[in-house]
């Protein structure tokens, strides 16, 4: 469901000084067959309920830490509350979420120095076998979350954030571009350096496995 | 490589589903030609259920929205993540759900009050201001505890904003409304409702 709402908190018009009023000012431009504009923190759950899950998974790959992504996610989404106001695109959200959770993750792991490498050894204990899901997809599952981890610890933090947007996440190379602050040509260059990378995991697993 | 196929990304966007139809026929007739391409999209698919695999095994769940919540109001909740199992029990306590709930219900009158808005002929652009007046959600006032995030600013704005409530003293020096108490003249009955300043009786 695409809730669209085209919103935008403005603080600056002079009713806003009178004592005791806060505006919270929706600007539309909505055709007829659009739903209803949502208010800010109605949009919040929305997007929250939407992507969350996937920026938590983006961040754990970024940090190698579920905690931090835990953390990550969380502050991702207050900073996200508070710069509504600039997304005036209903089309670029996901780009939106994703370029505050990669500076997110840039910041943390500045600040908590954290190691590369440590991607392996977190994946394992996150990983459970889950309900209805036979043991050979666990197993699969397993498999496949060793060699893409092994992968994203040989490429650089941009071309790691660059292929998880893509081939994980579903981002368009325009968004990507938005996300990272690049151009689109250079997306498209990371996204095809990290996949040679990917596949060279991949070649020697199929390798190993014969 | 050296399709203009695959250096262009056609079989990247056939695959993650971006190829307009006509195009995505045209690249599925070029497959049966060019085994430079077939390889690529078995490559490309083979990393795409590698993905798909991987996502479907990782159980870590965002934190729950109450911390977000939270974290807004001021109040410091750390995040921790949910198993999946455990995400239909909240560990944060009633305050965050209560600012949950009150958000929700925040949410759902704005969308009722907005009815009459969306009848507007549609592509005109207009701004509405919904004005959410402080004293019907001050604590001092009866009301939830006052929080930015409830007014719908962001909580850089209202700091800038210095905001007061009805009583017209900052939010943090706000003290409880006190209605005055219905007051007669001496020389009426008790019946009489006239306030003292307005009252005729001699």
């Amino acid at each position: 469901m695409n809730l669209a709402p085209h919103l935008a908190l403005t603080a600056a018009s002079a009713d806003d000084d009178l004592p005791g009023v806060v505006s919270a000012r929706v600007v539309r431009d909505v055709p007829r067959d659009e739903p209803a504009p949502l208010d800010a923190r109605a949009l919040l759950a929305h997007l929250y309920a939407e992507h969350s899950g996937a920026v938590m998974r983006f961040l754990k790959d970024m940090l190698g830490d579920r905690h931090l992504a835990a953390e990550g996610t969380q502050e991702t989404f207050v900073r996200a509350f508070r710069r509504l106001s600039t997304l005036n695109d209903p089309a670029l959200r996901v780009g939106f979420l994703f370029g505050i959770a990669r500076n997110v993750s840039l910041e943390m792991r500045k600040a908590r120095r954290v190691a590369r490498g440590r991607f392996e050894s977190d994946a394992e204990p996150d990983t459970a076998p889950s309900r209805g899901r036979s043991p050979e997809a666990h197993l699969l599952g397993r498999e496949a979350t060793r060699i893409v981890a092994q992968a994203l610890d040989q490429m650089s933090e941009e071309r790691r954030a660059a292929l998880l947007m893509r081939a994980d996440h579903g981002l368009s190379y325009e968004e990507i571009a938005d996300a990272l602050q690049i151009s689109v040509a250079k997306a498209r260059v990371e996204v095809f350096r990290a996949r040679e990378t990917l596949r060279r995991v991949m070649d020697r697993y199929e390798g190993g496995a014969q | 490589m050296t399709c203009k196929r695959t250096m262009r990304g056609d079989l990247d966007a056939y695959v993650m589903g971006e190829l307009a139809d006509e195009k995505a026929h045209n690249l599925q007739a070029h497959l049966f030609e060019c085994q430079e391409c077939a390889r690529e999209l078995r490559l490309l698919r083979a990393e795409k259920r590698v993905f798909r695999a991987r996502a479907e095994n990782i159980v870590d769940a965002a934190p729950p929205f109450e911390s977000v919540l939270a974290q807004l109001s001021g109040a410091s909740v750390p995040a921790r993540p949910a198993h999946r199992a455990d995400t239909t029990r909240s560990k944060i306590g009633p305050i965050a759900v209560a600012f949950a709930a009150l958000a929700a219900a925040a949410a759902s009158w704005v969308g009722a009050t907005r009815g009459p808005i969306d009848t507007q002929p549609p592509h005109r652009t207009e701004a509405t201001a919904v004005e959410i007046e402080p004293e019907n959600i001050c604590a001092a006032n009866g009301g939830a505890e006052w929080t930015p995030a409830l007014m719908g600013v962001a909580p850089e704005q209202a700091e800038n904003k210095n905001l007061t409530c009805s009583t017209g003293q900052p939010e943090s020096q706000c003290e409880p409304r006190v209605e005055p108490a219905e007051q007669t003249c001496g020389s009426c009955s008790e019946e009489c409702e006239n306030a003292v300043d307005s009252c005729g009786s001699p």
